[in-house]
């Protein structure tokens, strides 16, 4: 209040230094557009700045007032009349009305004015100046509040999955594994790791419901309504586990090819994951072993593991029915991101795509993470394009070039000497597509922490 | 030809703002009863205007002879003149000093909205200014001095109209005893300089 006050003070010495020595005509809107302050405030200190010029320095001010309310004219129509008054007509028109709905000072000033022409002058003026900080005064506190929640939100992503991990119990140790992945990188590592992150939400707030904390409904609101401004790089994916694909699907068709592609993506990841809960133990150490293998072929080799994937994923693609009927482009076309769009549900892909692993009889798995552009549209309805990292992971049949095959077998157990041989290797492969090793070579880099 | 469009756009101008200016005053100074202005717009903003035809035919043919020197640049100033009934001493002057803008470094104002500010702030400064200035007796007149560059008699005289000459002022109505300044406003633009300020005497409140 004591801050009020002191604000107010300073307020009236502006006003008394407009009105009085620089002769102007103050009214609520150039007090409220000049001082950015709001308009009820302008008001208010035209008030009290008219009772202290009145009643302590004894100063003569000219004032307008603006009244409201309803009128009946002499056929009986009832009215609603807004007007500017000087002072000495106010009576005589609030006495018309007979519900008043709302009176106050419109403007003041030394000059007495014989019309209202100068006061539109003044507002006009002053908005013409700067009319785009013109109402600054006069806010929306929904949108502002709008705002900051959006602001909120695009700043801190990472801290909320940080309070989320606090408050639930300590997940399996494979979990914390994942989560503690992506913390400690930067922004891009981040990205990386979200598809993990997802899971293990999801997993926790199942582990935490079946224990009936209180605690819990709040943080999974929490993570919710705070995500909100990530939402919009990543929710695709998210929404995909939470709701039936067959719902979404029909949304997401409409949208660009690319987002098309993204969902597919991270449908092969959550193929993946239910793979995972099916698989017995000797299984899951054989994927152990490849994915070491996988893992320092990226380090040393990515640009062939890149080529290889691709071949792997034309040789999956013409078995499944759905691909077929889908208007999907020539597969060998240049670019992944063509070749994955695809009305079929997941599910089936996946039934087929272990089918066709069980064939091959040795399942390999790669995680290729591209920067994908997304174009999504932003809370303030503006259409934003951004370069995000996409994580896909495809299932690998042994029906491979004997390149990758070749780092296959030297990779198990193994030393620099063999790593030396890989780089000898590489360079070859990149000559053949440079774009993409780089690439590979980054991203490959990241997972491999 | 640069410089003959130069004087030619502001002579545009300033002989529209002139008489703008020139209702103005008669209006917020009173010297004609309000029943006769009415509101019109300039500027995009409301002003008033004079209807009656004696005094709106007066102020066009001022503007107009104005003008034809503005166009080449032979008017320093003009003064709104406003004289008591009784011996036609000067009460108040309003003048408009104008200088022709000699550089050539044009600004960003192309289409001339900044000028079209400034010339609406010289309308609210003439509205405001009445608080700075001592009520008039009543029955007051008016008349307008132009103040021009000695070549311009030459001029004035080849190219005024018959029946609306422009004579040499008197004296007892160029001189304002005990003066007073209040300036009130001054612009600069690519075509030109405008100042306005306004002088009335000490005499005024003695005469009320």
């Amino acid at each position: 209040m004591a801050g009020d006050a002191g604000a107010n003070l300073l307020y009236l010495e502006n006003l008394d230094e407009y009105v009085n020595d620089e002769n102007k005509i103050v009214t609520y809107k150039w007090l409220s557009c000049t001082l950015q302050i709001h308009v009820n405030l302008a008001k208010r200190l035209l008030y009290l700045f008219l009772q202290q010029e009145r009643n302590e320095k004894d100063n003569d001010l000219s004032v307008t007032y603006f009244v409201a309310g309803q009128h009946k004219d002499n056929n009986g129509n009832q009215k609603h009349i807004c007007c500017v008054v000087p002072e000495t007509e106010l009576s005589t028109v609030k006495s018309r009305l007979s519900p008043v709905t709302s009176c106050h000072i419109y403007s003041v000033h030394k000059v007495k004015l014989k019309d209202t022409n100068a006061l539109y002058t003044t507002d006009y003026e002053k908005i013409k100046e700067d009319i785009y900080n013109a109402c600054r005064g006069i806010t929306c506190m929904k949108y502002i509040c709008s705002k900051q929640d959006h602001a909120h939100n695009y700043f801190t992503p990472l801290a909320i999955s940080c309070e989320k991990k606090e408050n639930v119990t300590a997940p399996p140790s494979n979990m914390t594994n994942i989560k503690k992945k992506p913390e400690p990188k930067g922004s891009i590592a981040t990205m990386f790791g979200n598809t993990n992150k997802k899971t293990t939400v999801k997993s926790e707030i199942e582990e935490t419901s079946s224990q009936n904390k209180t605690e819990k409904p709040k943080t999974q609101e929490k993570t919710n309504n705070k995500k909100d401004g990530m939402k919009a790089f990543f929710k695709p994916g998210e929404k995909k586990g939470d709701d039936s694909f067959l719902d979404e699907k029909p949304k997401e068709d409409k949208k660009s090819p690319i987002k098309n592609q993204t969902q597919i993506q991270k449908d092969t990841n959550k193929s993946r994951n239910g793979k995972k809960k099916a698989s017995s133990d000797a299984e899951d150490n054989r994927k152990n072993q490849t994915k070491r293998r996988r893992i320092k072929a990226d380090l040393f080799d990515s640009s062939s593991e890149e080529e290889m994937v691709i071949s792997d994923e034309e040789e999956l693609i013409p078995p499944t029915p759905p691909r077929e009927a889908s208007p999907v482009p020539s597969p060998r076309s240049p670019s992944p991101v063509k070749q994955l769009p695809d009305k079929q549900s997941p599910k089936k892909q996946n039934g087929e795509k272990r089918a066709a692993n069980n064939n091959s009889g040795e399942r390999k798995r790669k995680r290729i993470k591209r920067l994908v552009n997304k174009t999504y549209k932003d809370e303030d309805g503006f259409m934003t394009t951004e370069k995000v990292y996409e994580t896909d992971s495809t299932d690998v049949s042994d029906e491979e070039e004997p390149i990758p095959s070749k780092t296959q077998q030297k990779t198990p157990a193994d030393t620099s000497s063999k790593h030396e041989a890989q780089k000898k290797k590489s360079p070859p492969n990149k000559k053949q597509s440079p774009v993409k090793g780089k690439q590979m070579s980054l991203t490959s880099f990241f997972t491999k922490k | 030809m640069e410089a003959v469009n130069r004087y030619q756009v502001s002579a545009d101008i300033l002989s529209e703002f002139l008489e703008v200016a020139i209702h103005g005053i008669l209006y917020n100074r009173s010297l004609y009863p309000h029943g006769v202005f009415q509101r019109r717009k300039k500027y995009n903003v409301p002003i008033q205007v004079c209807l009656h035809p004696d005094v709106t035919i007066y102020i066009s043919r001022i503007v107009e002879s104005c003008k034809i020197l503005l166009e080449t640049g032979e008017i320093e100033k003009i003064v709104i003149i406003i004289l008591s009934s009784d011996n036609f001493t000067p009460l108040e002057r309003f003048s408009f000093e104008i200088a022709h803008n000699v550089s050539h470094n044009k600004t960003s104002d192309e289409y001339l909205f900044e000028m079209e500010a400034s010339l609406r702030s010289f309308l609210l400064k003439l509205t405001v200014c009445d608080a700075m200035l001592k009520p008039l007796p009543e029955d007051c007149t008016w008349t307008v001095h132009i103040h021009t560059r000695d070549s311009a008699v030459g001029k004035i005289e080849e190219k005024q109209t018959k029946d609306f000459p422009w004579i040499e002022a008197e004296e007892s109505q160029t001189v304002l005893k005990d003066p007073l300044l209040v300036p009130l406003r001054a612009m600069k633009s690519d075509y030109f300089k405008l100042q306005l300020f306004v002088e009335e005497t000490g005499e005024k409140g003695q005469m009320i």
